[in-house]
């Protein structure tokens, strides 16, 4: 992005009215064109708000850090430079670079990183927190030759890295990837060192825009994906199936075909990362099967549900696979390695993120390999994405029993099914968050919330925060479903309440709703309901709780409950 | 327009100049030098300088 282009970016959303979040940028150095790129690629990631940028002072790097927070901001962007470590690290200060000083600014760098550390350490308990470690080449400081790595320099980066790991490790904080800071900004062309004397500002403006974007996709990090179809012929293998025989396609060095075993082995990780992965393949089914018996195969067959596997068109597949999935389009990526049944599929299913895979160009495989990974990339795992795919063969088992015509009532009294209630408001606790912006079906209004108005809800001294664990015979779902509201002496007022999908059809909303009122002691649960194109699920559990339901607040009493809720068969842990 | 200069804009000040710069150096894909920069304080002096730039 140029600065012209950033600032157009800019210009285009000024006075649209929208409410405004602000973003602090702590930096030691003037941030000048970094803010306005900052500003321009935080819009581009936030198209429904303002974002204002509040900077600091000059060469302070951590009286800004504790003025940030002061402040009111949301989140903060951290960028550290050399200089910030020790001012004999940067052009602006002469304090001597001779051989007898190395130790000393060795122990400076050390100090300070971790002065800087404490200083992050306890933004990052309230805000959002990115930080950028230096970035910029070391002046020629050191006695050894720029080809080689002196004790002077390691030991610089190791101080350096161990401040960003314990950051990542104890803190949650979000560190901006040197690796691919490294592949979009070569280090030939970061430093400006004309700005850099005469203004304060040391970055190019192409660096300056690297590093912002980088920023920004850390503040407001993209939604990942959820599952991945995958054709098998030529993609997850080498070869025709259907030609060759189940021994003729290969993944393997010896028949320089790696590059499939390298992609079996990511869907398989990606499985384990609680991805779904389904296949859609023109094929037989039981040669597939047999194929998926070898021994050597990286991707084992119980990471995959389903197989559709049979000669009709591919997007009839993949719409099949959405429905026992019971997930949207927009949340999942196809990756065939044929443009023409690629072309199919994106015309049926325009919000799919089709992928090419390039058979026989490794080098373009390996770059798929990189941009999959991204796609479904996410800040940690929970216990919920472990079991993601046993969690939705256990719901089909859940449907089938429900549509079988048997009583369901017995079996869900055989289920012995547990539902763990915990009211505790943990900061830590993403998986509630989570949930909430994911979930569309069972929604009572299907808004989203952003991680600022996450903690401030955290905060709210009349709020309330139910999370919901399931387990039952099967096994355990994780955590299910999250109410959240506030408690007045009018009652109960319930503004968010979602449920993954995986928990339908064994009567969990009712239970949660007896525990609220239970919890609570009130005769009244208002909740703040609004229909959207996905959660006609709530539409139809409110409407049978109270015939009539529209948009607003729905009162619901006590009475009105205990008259339509059916038996309930869960025991019950209250945390 | 014409008359616009860093003393005519309150707004003009050497912040905005740094951007300005940055702006046309992208635009007119060129390099302004330093030691001219301090002179080009009004819409005449940067029309004059890009016109021969």
């Amino acid at each position: 992005m140029k600065l012209g282009e950033a600032l157009r970016v800019i210009n285009s959303y000024e006075g649209s009215g929208a409410d405004s979040s602000n973003i602090c940028l702590a930096t030691g150095f003037m941030p000048i064109h970094l803010e306005t790129f900052l500003k321009a690629h935080l819009l581009q990631r936030s198209t429904d708000e303002a974002i204002e940028i509040s900077t600091g002072v000059y060469d302070d790097l951590p009286g800004n850090l504790m003025r940030a927070g002061e402040s009111s901001s949301q989140a903060i962007a951290v960028v550290i430079e050399w200089p910030d470590l020790d001012p004999r690290l940067g052009l602006r200060r002469l304090g001597g670079w001779a051989p007898d000083q190395l130790p000393d600014i060795i122990n400076s760098v050390t100090a300070q990183a971790a002065r800087l550390e404490s200083l992050i350490a306890e933004l990052a308990q309230q805000k959002t927190v990115a930080v950028a470690f230096p970035s910029l080449p070391l002046p020629p400081v050191s006695f050894t030759c720029s080809e080689q790595a002196g004790s002077f320099e390691l030991q610089l980066l190791q101080a350096v890295n161990q401040c960003a790991l314990s950051l990542v490790q104890e803190h949650g904080c979000r560190i901006v990837n040197p690796q691919q800071m490294n592949l979009l900004s070569p280090l030939g062309k970061r430093f400006d060192v004309k700005a850099d004397l005469h203004a304060g500002f040391p970055y190019t403006i192409f660096h300056a825009s690297i590093m912002a974007d980088l920023l920004a996709r850390l503040i407001y990090p993209s939604q990942p994906k959820k599952a991945l179809i995958t054709d098998l012929d030529d993609t997850l293998w080498d070869g025709i199936l259907g030609e060759v025989g189940v021994e003729g396609v290969s993944w393997d060095l010896d028949n320089n075909s790696q590059i499939h075993g390298l992609y079996q082995q990511l869907l398989a990780a990606l499985a384990k990362s609680g991805v779904l992965i389904g296949v859609a393949s023109k094929n037989e089914l039981p040669l597939v099967m047999n194929c998926f018996q070898r021994d050597d195969i990286h991707l084992p067959k119980e990471n995959v549900y389903p197989f559709d596997v049979n000669w009709g068109r591919k997007s009839e597949s993949i719409q099949r696979i959405l429905g026992k999935w019971n997930i949207g389009p927009e949340a999942v990526v196809f990756v065939d390695d044929s443009l023409m049944e690629i072309a199919e599929v994106a015309e049926s299913h325009p919000q799919i993120d089709c992928q090419h895979f390039p058979k026989g160009d490794d080098q373009a495989c390996y770059q798929l390999l990189l941009h999959l990974r991204d796609l479904f990339g996410k800040e940690s795992l929970t216990q919920e994405d472990a079991i993601r795919q046993e969690s939705l063969l256990q719901g089909q088992i859940v449907a089938e029993a429900r549509d079988s015509g048997e009583s369901f009532d017995t079996f869900l009294e055989g289920l012995g099914s547990e539902l763990t209630f915990d009211w505790s408001m943990s900061q830590r606790d993403s998986r509630a968050f989570e949930l909430i912006n994911k979930t569309n079906q069972f929604n009572l209004n299907g808004r989203r919330i952003s991680e600022s108005q996450w903690r401030v809800k955290l905060q709210d001294k009349d709020g309330f925060l139910l999370t919901v664990s399931y387990r039952d015979k099967f096994g355990p779902l994780g955590k299910i479903a999250v109410l959240s509201g506030t408690i007045s002496a009018g009652g109960l007022t319930v503004d968010t309440w979602v449920m993954s999908c995986r928990a339908f059809s064994r009567r969990i909303e009712y239970a949660c709703l007896k525990q609220a009122f239970h919890k609570f002691d009130v005769n009244t649960v208002s909740l703040d309901y609004t229909s959207t194109v996905r959660n006609g699920p709530v539409h139809e559990f409110l409407q049978a709780l109270k015939p009539g339901v529209r948009d607003g607040m729905v009162e619901l009493s006590q009475d009105e409950f205990n008259t339509q809720c059916p038996r309930l068969f869960n025991s019950k842990k209250v945390i | 327009m014409a008359a616009a200069s860093m003393d005519s804009v309150e707004a003009w000040d050497s912040l905005k100049m740094m951007t300005l710069i940055v702006i046309l150096e992208e635009e007119f894909e060129t390099e302004i030098p330093l030691d001219e920069i301090e002179n080009l304080t009004s819409f005449g002096a940067l029309q004059s300088f890009l016109s021969g730039a």
